[in-house]
């Protein structure tokens, strides 16, 4: 087993806290906030869903993110996806291609998409994007959904991609197929990492639905779409992916799938997955450890709301908000719906969006990508959601993104106000993805819009509070380890709870590091991981404030 | 209750010159006390004299007016009834009854006696209100059009008529007429009835904040207005408000106890906070005010389900599929209930049906949407 320090580079720390409060005493601990630093960087990305007036049905769905660090410099890396022409449906000029950042030394960053071969002029309209390091040789690998042929890019490792789609046998799927969002994980825990793909439906330009009102344009209801399964490759290795879809279960339980969080939902060692189906019963697929899922939504209580009614689920993620050592699930809705907040019981979940206050704070909200995020480094994990509604009809569309903030694992305030003007701008924001940019140990934020340029939301890390950030390296277990559960002790007592996931929220993919608040506390009694293998391993007496990489120990 | 009746002259007269247990006396004694406000003594004393007089209607009505000052209603409605045995025509007896079964939330009950009343003397006004309302709370908003509406060209300047009609053709929405309406009594400057039908008009346009603004004014011009805190928690469960909510309901219940939406409203409120017993006591009112209305059934049955009590939950909702086969939320709450039992296959038969009816219910969404 390796323990070791990711080194921070000098000149980053530099910049950022000159440009960031500095890091307070944990007696004082304070509310941070975070500021937009994408204007100090030359970034041409503006997510582009050609929106001319007509209006097509995929179009309130692009900009995803993806947040790793390609080169392996220490530094994350920023990957956006975007949209194409309609109807033609090609990225017809740049302004259409996807957009590789590459994050520089002084925390600036450098458009390299030619360069790392990631235009993507060949591909269509797209949306989600996932990262994974499928062939385990150490480098993130992306996998991004889209309206016609969805795209696997082998990370060469030398700052280039190379789209092996057609080679890897994962690009297949029926015609038409809307791919929103997709996530890496081991679903047969044989050290290889597996996608699942959430599919939306069935939708060509020749088959858009127009929809108007007063000689109005507006977005059709989804439920004049036809459900579709979504769908699950296992990796063979050396490359090659199998459609197990029908095999696998996932075929029995179509849906309108947006969001996909994987998680052990009943701490059996196996990984399940949870899809948000818009205006469909949400997904809950548990894994049967024999190759196959049952899909128990319905059973377990999260396929509808509390009155038996499906909402608009968007985006989702799946993490313990409370720290009992079950994986609780988030997902969000449109405005005047409840966002709900699951609570994981043990046998089922139970709505917990009232007692938490959480049906009231996002009720004017339409939310898209989210996450459960320590932002304050307090040890409870936040809720953020990026917000702005599905169409452009009334004073109130464009909203700003929310932060509810984890009071002790029972009840939320919205401290939405008090994150600082970056955090507000009003808009269509739908994309989002998690990662500590500067290596501060504070969680920062990438944002994107509707036809707006991206923001890159630097928390300004003044809470005084201390983290732990583990990168866990498989060796047995696939080598991101996505999945693997990690239970926390500090020195007083307190036990906090995560796990590695990568796929948070809406179409987007976030830092595969392990983030702990720790609230006042300097000292870590034990770190307990449970990786996807089996492998028990145990870390006593650690110091706070520090980047930790932990490999898999051999048994 | 308002009626105490005038006990004859002749009755308090005759036998004066008795001893201890002559009737008469006894029910002197019982007015007296009944006059005076001590109406739990004057109670024992109506029931001696009714068991040597057991005919004597008047007296039994008394007793009625007296049970129920004293909240018992159950025991008022049975002596009204004895004495309508025996003086079926007496509107004041059959009112009194209408009135103690609305007290204790049998609106069906309080409609049935007041359609009686109604149809021997329909120019009473105070009859036509009081039924008007129970249908109302029953939401037989079209009865209650038809019951008002040549009336109120009859007496336009009558606000309470014209309340009670905008609000029955605002549910109804036939908003035309009911902005006709509602002009009408804005034109008689801010009043609470006013505020409350543009209140209850925007809620049904679904401006939340806006019928809210009108909701307040409602209340803060009439706290006692019926069904003002109703529709006003109602407005802000849709903005998320949900504290706001519950006090809104609160306040309601505390004027109006049987107040069907509220009852329902607040309970299904309680069940999100698990607070499952104050739920189920609400949802049990409601149901009295409403016998067997399907959406006070459904959150009964899912209270159950909530709070894990799955055999009733079961019973509950195989009641209500059984009634109303096509209610989706109700098989796909069965379903659940059943996959928990463990019955696999009964859950798997729930959800396919759900899901068949859903596809059917878009269906026929669309194809209306289309023509």
């Amino acid at each position: 087993m390796k323990r070791a320090l990711v080194p921070l580079a000098a000149g980053t720390c530099a910049v950022w806290f000159l440009a960031l409060a500095p890091a307070r005493p944990a007696q004082s601990a304070r509310r941070p906030g975070f500021v937009d630093l994408a204007p100090r960087s030359k970034i041409s990305y503006t997510s582009n869903n050609s929106f001319v007036g007509r209006k097509f049905f995929p179009q309130p769905m692009c900009g995803g993110v993806a947040v790793f660090d390609f080169d392996n410099d220490g530094r994350m890396d920023i990957f956006f996806t975007n949209g194409a022409k309609l109807p033609d449906l090609k990225k017809t000029d740049p302004s259409y291609f996807n957009c590789l950042l590459r994050q520089r030394s002084d925390g600036t960053f450098e458009d390299v998409t030619a360069r790392a071969g990631l235009t993507g002029d060949h591909l269509d309209f797209n949306f989600g994007v996932a990262v994974g390091d499928y062939d385990n040789d150490g480098y993130g690998d992306l996998f991004i959904c889209s309206i016609g042929k969805n795209a696997l890019y082998h990370n060469n490792g030398d700052g280039t991609f190379t789209d092996v789609t057609a080679a890897s046998g994962i690009g297949g799927k029926p015609a038409n197929t809307l791919s929103i969002a997709a996530a890496w994980f081991d679903f047969d825990n044989d050290g290889l990492l597996d996608l699942i793909v959430s599919n939306y439906t069935l939708w060509s330009p020749k088959t858009d639905a127009r929809c108007m009102m007063n000689d109005r344009d507006y977005y059709c209801n989804p439920q004049r779409y036809p459900s579709v399964p979504h769908r699950l490759y296992r990796n063979l290795g050396k490359g090659r992916f199998v459609d197990v879809t029908a095999k696998s279960g996932f075929a029995a339980a179509p849906g309108k799938g947006m969001g996909v969080s994987i998680a052990d939902f009943n701490d059996d060692g196996w990984m399940d997955v949870f899809i948000a189906n818009d205006t469909d019963p949400n997904s809950l697929f548990m894994n049967q450890k024999n190759g196959t899922f049952q899909e128990k939504g319905l059973e377990l209580g999260v396929a509808y709301n509390e009155n038996a009614q499906v909402g608009s689920s968007m985006g989702s993620d799946a993490k313990d908000f409370d720290n009992d050592g079950k994986v609780d699930i988030f997902y969000n809705n449109l405005m005047g719906q409840i966002w709900q907040l699951l609570r994981n019981r043990g046998d089922l979940f139970e709505f917990y969006s009232s007692l938490s206050r959480i049906q009231k704070l996002s009720m004017p909200y339409s939310g898209w990508s989210n996450g459960f995020i320590d932002y304050n480094n307090d040890g409870w994990k936040d809720i953020y959601s990026s917000n702005g509604d599905v169409d452009m009809m009334s004073a109130k569309s464009p909203q700003h993104d929310t932060m509810f903030e984890n009071v002790d694992g029972k009840s939320f305030v919205d401290v939405s106000e008090e994150m600082g003007k970056d955090f507000l701008p009003k808009g269509y924001q739908r994309g989002s993805a998690f990662c500590d940019l500067n290596n501060d140990g504070a969680l920062d934020i990438v944002v994107t819009s509707l036809n707006q340029p991206p923001r890159i939301l630097m928390n300004t890390a003044g809470s005084g509070n201390h983290w732990l950030m583990l990168s866990l390296v498989g060796h047995k277990s696939a080598r991101d380890a996505i999945g693997a559960k990690v239970r926390l002790t500090t020195a007083s007592g307190r036990v906090l709870y995560n796990h590695v996931a990568v796929s948070v929220g809406f179409m987007s993919s976030s830092d595969k590091r392990v983030h702990f608040g720790l609230g006042p506390e300097t000292r870590i009694n034990s770190l307990e991981i449970q990786w996807p293998s089996g492998i028990h391993q145990t870390l006593k007496s650690l110091a706070a404030d520090q980047f930790l990489t932990v490999d898999e120990a051999q048994k | 209750m308002v009626h105490l009746y005038a006990v004859m002259a002749l009755m308090l007269f005759c036998g004066a010159a008795s001893g201890q247990e002559n009737p008469e006396r006894i029910l002197q004694g019982a007015i007296a006390l009944h006059q005076a406000g001590e109406v739990e003594r004057s109670i024992p004393q109506y029931r001696a004299y009714l068991k040597l007089r057991p005919d004597a209607v008047d007296a039994r009505s008394n007793l009625g007016v007296a049970l129920a000052r004293t909240g018992r209603y159950g025991e008022a409605i049975a002596e009204y009834r004895e004495a309508l045995k025996r003086r079926p025509q007496d509107p004041r007896i059959r009112l009194n009854l209408a009135l103690a079964h609305y007290k204790l939330g049998q609106i069906s009950d309080a409609a049935a006696e007041l359609s009686t009343l109604h149809s021997k003397q329909p120019a009473d006004r105070q009859v036509m209100l009081l039924l008007a309302d129970c249908w109302l709370r029953r939401g037989e908003d079209r009865k209650v059009i038809d019951l008002l509406a040549q009336v109120d060209k009859q007496n336009q300047s009558d606000l309470a008529i014209a309340y009670l009609l905008g609000t029955a053709l605002l549910r109804d929405k036939q908003i035309d007429r009911a902005q006709q309406v509602i002009d009408r009594i804005l034109r008689n400057g801010d009043s609470a009835e006013a505020r409350l039908l543009l209140g209850t008009a925007k809620l049904d346009a679904l401006d939340f904040e806006a019928a809210i603004a009108d909701l307040e004014k409602a209340a803060e011009l009439n706290p006692h207005l019926p069904d003002v805190h109703s529709y006003l928690g109602r407005a802000h469960i849709q903005t998320g408000d949900t504290a706001a909510a519950r006090l809104a309901f609160q306040k309601e219940l505390e004027l109006n106890p049987n107040d069907f939406e509220s009852n329902l409203q607040l309970a299904a409120l309680l069940k999100q906070d698990q607070d499952y017993d104050g739920a189920r006591k609400l949802l049990d009112r409601a149901l009295r005010v409403r016998p067997g209305e399907l959406r006070a059934e459904f959150q009964l049955a899912s209270v159950n389900l909530a709070a894990g009590k799955l055999d009733q939950a079961r019973a509950g909702l195989e009641a209500i599929v059984k009634r109303a086969p096509r209610f989706v939320e109700a098989h796909i709450s069965l379903a659940t209930v059943y996959y928990r039992l463990g019955r696999k296959a009964d859950g798997d038969r729930e959800k396919a049906l759900s899901e068949k009816l859903t596809m059917e219910q878009r269906a026929r969404q669309y194809q209306e949407k289309i023509q």
